[in-house]
C-alpha cells in the first residue's frame, strides 16, 4: 500500500473521529482509483489497436457489412420512432411558448436547430447505445466467458482486429446515417404538429425550418454522431472483452457498458457543443 | 517451464514450477480444483504471463514475447478447451475451416482439408450442423479437429477433455488423443481430474497441490507414491 498504515480506532480515541473514518476509507478510494485508471488505460490501448486495425491487413469486409446491417438496419425502427415522437413533443412545447411572444412563424426554425444541433444526435446515440452497445458487450462477453476469445488468440487471430474494428467502422459510419434519418423524421413530426395543432401552412413551416439547416449546424449534427459511434463501439467492446464471472458477469458488464457509454455521450456532447460554439462564434 | 510462478487476482496460483515435456510424450497433469492445472496450459499458450521464470516452446522463450510474435509460436500448439470453445455463430465446418480461411488458403483446399480432418475425428456428417446441435463429446472432437486444422502442431494441449462425458464417449476421446500421438508424433499435455482417463493415455504423470508439483513420474510410481494426498486422490479417483 502506498499510504501509511494507521489504526483508525486509535485516531478516534485521540479525539479525531473523522480521521479514523478517513484512514479506513483510504484503501477503498485507493482500489477505486486503481480500477478507474486501469480502465482508462485499457480503453486507450483498445482505441489505439482498434483504429490501427482499420489500416492493417486482413480486412474483414464481411464482418463490417454484417455489423453495418445489425447496427444500422436493425436500429432503424427504434431510431425512427424516437425521432418522430421527440420532434412532435418538441414542436408542441415550442409552439406553446412561441405563441406567448407572437413568434409562431419561427416554429420550424426552432425545431430544426434543436433537432439538428442537439436532440437528434444525442437521442439517436442514446437509443443506439441502449441497443447496440448492450448487444456488443453481451456478445463479446459471452465469447469471453466461453473461452472463444482465448480460442481466437490460440488460432492466431487478433480478437481486436476481428471483433472490435468491424464494429467500430460500422458504428462510426452508421450512426451519422441514423442521425440524419432521425433528424428528418423529427422534422416531419414537428411539421405534423405545426399543421394539426399550431395550424401553420406547409410553406411557413418548411421555409422557417430551412433557415436551421446551415452548414455549421449540419456539420455539428454530423460530427457528434461520428464521435458517439466511436464511444458506443469502443465502450461496448471494452467491457465485452473484460467480462468474467459467467452469465451473471455478462449481465453486470452489459449494464455497466450502457451506463458508461450513455454518460460519455452526454459528456462529449457538451464538450463538442462548447468546442463548436468557440469555433463558430455562435451566440450563447 | 523454468522456475515459473504465477499470481492471478492477487492469489498465488503456481509456485516455482519447473517442468519439461519431451516429444512423443503424453503428460497428464492431475490435481484438485484450483491447484493451477489449467493455468499451466494458459501459460504455455502465453494467454497469461508468469510473474517470474521462463517458458520455452520448441526452444524459444515466450514469456516476454509481444502478442504479435506469439501468433507464430501458437501455430506450433493445438489447444482443446474444456467445453470446446467452438464459435457458436459458425457451423462445424466453418469452425474447422476458420484458421485455414484466416491463413488465406484457397476455398477448394479449405474444403478438402476440413472434410479430411472431420473424417479423422469421425464427424464428417456434422459439417453443416451448428455447435449447439452437438453433444459434449462431439464438441470436443470438433475442437480437436479445429486445433489440427490450425497447424501441424508440435504440442497438443487438452483442458479436461473428458469432463462431463459418459464413459464410452470419454474412451473415444482418449483413443483420439492416442491416435494423434501415434500418427502426428505430437507431444501432448492433458489436464484432467479423471485418473482412469489419465491411465488410458498418459506416459507420464504430474500431480499439483496448491500450485506446487508434488509428484512427477510414471503410472507405476504414482500407484506406489507414499504422499497422503496422492494416495487419497488415487483411491477416490478410482472409486
Amino acid at each position: 500500500m502506498w499510504y501509511p498504515r494507521c489504526d483508525g480506532l486509535l485516531l478516534s480515541h485521540l479525539g479525531y473521529p473523522y480521521m479514523g473514518f478517513l484512514w479506513e476509507a483510504l484503501p477503498l478510494v485507493n482500489d477505486y482509483l486503481k480500477r478507474f485508471f486501469k480502465d482508462v488505460q485499457d480503453l486507450a490501448v483498445l482505441c489505439f489497436w482498434a483504429v490501427a486495425g482499420i489500416f492493417r491487413r486482413p480486412f474483414y469486409l464481411r464482418e463490417i457489412i454484417e455489423q453495418m446491417d445489425l447496427l444500422g438496419v436493425g436500429s432503424l425502427p427504434i431510431v425512427i420512432l424516437t425521432g418522430l415522437f421527440a420532434g412532435m413533443a418538441l414542436a408542441i412545447q415550442l409552439a406553446v411558448e412561441l405563441v406567448v411572444f407572437g413568434a409562431q412563424s419561427y416554429l420550424g426554425r426552432a425545431v430544426g436547430v434543436s433537432i439538428v444541433r442537439e436532440m437528434g444526435p444525442v437521442l439517436t446515440a442514446l437509443m443506439v447505445a441502449g441497443r447496440v452497445c448492450a448487444g456488443i458487450t453481451a456478445e463479446l462477453g459471452s465469447m469471453s466467458v466461453s473461452q472463444q476469445i482465448d480460442a481466437l488468440r490460440v488460432l492466431g487471430t487478433d480478437p481486436v482486429k476481428k471483433l472490435v474494428t468491424p464494429r467500430l467502422i460500422s458504428a462510426i459510419v452508421m450512426l451519422p446515417v441514423l442521425t440524419v434519418l432521425s433528424d428528418s423524421v423529427a422534422m416531419i413530426g414537428g411539421y405534423l404538429v405545426s399543421v394539426l395543432i399550431s395550424h401553420q401552412s406547409f410553406p411557413a413551416y418548411w421555409s422557417s425550418a430551412g433557415q436551421a439547416f446551415t452548414g455549421q449546424n449540419l456539420f455539428g449534427g454530423v460530427i457528434k454522431p461520428f464521435v458517439f459511434g466511436f464511444i458506443i463501439a469502443i465502450v461496448g467492446s471494452h467491457y465485452g472483452l473484460q467480462t468474467e464471472g459467467g452469465t451473471r458477469g455478462v449481465g453486470r458488464y452489459t449494464t455497466h457498458a450502457v451506463v458508461v457509454a450513455s454518460t460519455l455521450i452526454l459528456i462529449f456532447n457538451f464538450l463538442i457543443t462548447k468546442l463548436l460554439i468557440s469555433l463558430y462564434g455562435w451566440r450563447t | 517451464m523454468d522456475h515459473v510462478s504465477c499470481t492471478l487476482g492477487g492469489k498465488p496460483v503456481l509456485r516455482d514450477i519447473s517442468l519439461a515435456v519431451q516429444e512423443d510424450e503424453i503428460l497428464a497433469i492431475l490435481g484438485a480444483s484450483g491447484s493451477g492445472k489449467t493455468t499451466i496450459l494458459r501459460l504455455i499458450l502465453a494467454l497469461i504471463r508468469p510473474d517470474s521464470g521462463q517458458i520455452f516452446v520448441d526452444g524459444e522463450e515466450i514469456s516476454r514475447l509481444p502478442e504479435r510474435k506469439l501468433m507464430r509460436v501458437r501455430q506450433k500448439i493445438g489447444m482443446v478447451f474444456q467445453e470446446g470453445a467452438l464459435f457458436d455463430s459458425l457451423t462445424v465446418g466453418e469452425n474447422v475451416a476458420f484458421p485455414l480461411r484466416e491463413a488465406g488458403i484457397s476455398e477448394e483446399a479449405v474444403e478438402e482439408r476440413v472434410r479430411k480432418i472431420l473424417g479423422f475425428v469421425n464427424l464428417a456428417e456434422t459439417i453443416d450442423m451448428m455447435p449447439e446441435e452437438l453433444s459434449g463429446g462431439m464438441k470436443r472432437r470438433v475442437a480437436i479437429a479445429r486445433a489440427l486444422a490450425a497447424c501441424d502442431p508440435r504440442v497438443m494441449l487438452y483442458d479436461e477433455p473428458t469432463v462431463g462425458l459418459d464413459p464410452i464417449t470419454s474412451h473415444s476421446i482418449c483413443e483420439l488423443i492416442i491416435r494423434l500421438r501415434e500418427i502426428h508424433k505430437v507431444c501432448s499435455i492433458m489436464v484432467t481430474h479423471s485418473l482412469n482417463d489419465a491411465f488410458k493415455v498418459a506416459t507420464r504423470f504430474l500431480v499439483l497441490k496448491e500450485g506446487r508439483i508434488i509428484f512427477d513420474g510414471t503410472g507405476e510410481e504414482l500407484k506406489s507414491a507414499q504422499d497422503p494426498f496422492i494416495q487419497k486422490f488415487y483411491q477416490w479417483s478410482l472409486r
